[in-house]
């Protein structure tokens, strides 16, 4: 998919968004914290991609949340 | 008291032979000489251990029945709450927090059945990691050699029993906190069933997850402070009536293994006489989904504290952390909708199996020095990726063993068991099975 200048926008409002700490969150955090969070949202964006690249089939997402005992 | 198991403990002190106070104030005299060697402890319950312990000898004493566990000396992760103490979770800022005012529900039960409680045990902070790297409480190191990771991050609970303080303790298992470090430090390990033990009175870390577990080093011993702990005086369930169906898991698990893990396993499962294979489906997605929902409901959980007192946190929690408070609604819904989707897959397989075996961690004991561990053929942080194995089988639910392989030639390694809930008592057997063929069993170490 080609990208449009009104996606590259959105895409750095998104990233900028997700990663201005002190705008999000607005925690007290030195800017050399910076880097490490980062560091952990690039670890955390390459699980999330395997987790949005899957496609659950739609009647699979009702389960309750309880542990059934199976037969021992 | 190194070398005895707990029933030769207990049945000790019931018979009136050995005392229970004299075992305690050992143990306190032990860890007061060696633990600054391992840096299991945390705290030393003296005063309590020995007013327990004499608690223990009166009743033995006065013919009222001791438990079932008298005068066995035990330890606890520091997330477990111990009335009158903090509960720091291996957190500097929780040192000073409102004492707890009642034991942890399964601290309760150990208690009744008779056991000493002699101290709290070192854990990355929070429980967010695999290596026992505290900043706080310091780096606790594998007793098979101090120059390797025990793991985490129950890392000080698994050094304690491998290093002879006590003959059990319990930690606590969120992605493979109880695993990890039982497969590092070559002692047995559960993971139980979602739901199946109680977390009432522990320090919550990712609660979709979290589970508590005990480590011993035998089989019989895992299984008897398992129903201890599950509110059974009875520590051993009648065997069950058919033979287990045993595959090994493939795909995900069979993959980035080095050469001694896969040939520890492939030892067991020939012993077995099983050539049965499994695919446990979307093992890879489930670690990713397990990944996204502890970041997220672990960011979520300190988010309020993090706004007030993060620079007081260890910076690799916190950094973590902080990261995980800004996983998006979205992103957080999907794996929640892909644990739904994965725990019905895996429950279809345990409809043609009872046991699945796989390697607890992809390798031995990295240095505490050693940064990487080859992951797909490429550099991988060593400490990130120890728990890619244990991962999947949190996110399915389901009771998991991680059990010593008896015959490694250097450092322990670990293989998992998993069951369906409800098939508890089969996994024991077998385990106890292996233990007495000689294919599994905690590695002899020389204090």
């Amino acid at each position: 998919m080609v990208q449009t200048d009104s996606d590259v926008e959105q895409t750095q409002i998104i990233e900028r968004y997700r990663l201005d700490v002190s705008t999000l969150l607005d925690l007290q955090v030195p800017r050399e914290c910076i880097a490490g969070i980062e560091a952990n949202c690039e670890l955390l964006r390459v699980h999330a991609r395997k987790v949005e690249a899957f496609v659950i089939p739609e009647y699979e997402t009702e389960e309750t949340e309880t542990t059934e005992v199976m037969d021992p | 008291m190194r070398s005895q198991s707990i029933f030769e403990i207990a049945g000790a002190v019931r018979s009136g032979k050995v005392k229970a106070v004299d075992l305690a104030q050992a143990v306190v005299a032990d860890i007061a000489a060696r633990n600054s060697k391992y840096v299991c402890f945390t705290r030393v319950l003296s005063d309590s251990a020995i007013a327990d312990a004499k608690a223990v000898d009166q009743k033995v004493e006065s013919g009222i029945d001791p438990g079932p566990l008298a005068g066995v000396p035990f330890a606890v992760k520091d997330l477990y709450d111990v009335a009158g103490f903090s509960t720091t979770a291996g957190a500097k800022m929780r040192i000073d927090a409102e004492p707890a005012k009642q034991d942890a529900t399964v601290v309760a039960r150990l208690k009744a059945a008779g056991a000493v409680l002699v101290g709290t045990l070192n854990m990355d902070e929070y429980a967010y990691g695999f290596a026992t790297v505290n900043p706080h409480f310091g780096t606790t190191r594998n007793p098979h050699n101090v120059d390797c990771l025990a793991g985490g991050s129950s890392g000080g609970s698994a050094a304690a029993v491998a290093a002879g303080f006590v003959p059990f303790t319990l930690g606590s298992d969120t992605n493979g906190s109880v695993r990890v470090p039982a497969a590092l430090c070559g002692l047995w390990g559960i993971r139980p069933a979602d739901g199946a033990l109680s977390v009432r009175g522990t320090f919550p870390f990712v609660k979709l997850l979290d589970t508590v577990g005990p480590f011993t080093r035998s089989a019989s011993e895992l299984e008897a402070i398992y129903y201890v702990m599950a509110g059974s005086l009875n520590m051993h369930v009648s065997p069950s009536t058919r033979a287990p169906r045993i595959a090994r898991l493939d795909g995900w698990f069979a993959k980035d293994a080095c050469p001694e893990v896969l040939e520890a396993l492939n030892q067991v499962m020939a012993h077995l006489g099983v050539s049965q294979v499994a695919e446990m489906p979307e093992a890879e997605t489930a670690r990713s989904a397990s990944y996204v929902l502890t970041a997220a409901q672990g960011g979520a959980l300190h988010l309020d504290t993090m706004r007030t007192r993060a620079m007081e946190y260890d910076p690799a929690v916190r950094d973590r952390l902080l990261a995980g408070a800004m996983v998006p609604a979205a992103l957080y819904q999907k794996a929640m909708s892909f644990r739904n989707y994965f725990r019905a897959r895996v429950k279809e397989l345990f409809n043609h199996y009872d046991i699945l075996i796989a390697p607890t961690t992809p390798v031995v004991a990295p240095r505490i020095d050693q940064a990487t561990i080859r992951i797909d053929g490429k550099p991988a942080s060593a400490r990130a990726n120890l728990g890619i194995y244990t991962q999947p089988l949190s996110l399915a639910g389901i009771p998991v063993a991680s059990a010593p392989y008896a015959r490694a030639k250097g450092l322990p390694i670990g293989l998992q068991f998993a069951t369906a809930p409800g098939r508890e008592a089969m996994l024991f057997e077998l385990l106890r099975e292996l233990e007495s063929a000689g294919e599994l069993g905690s590695l002899k170490f020389e204090v």
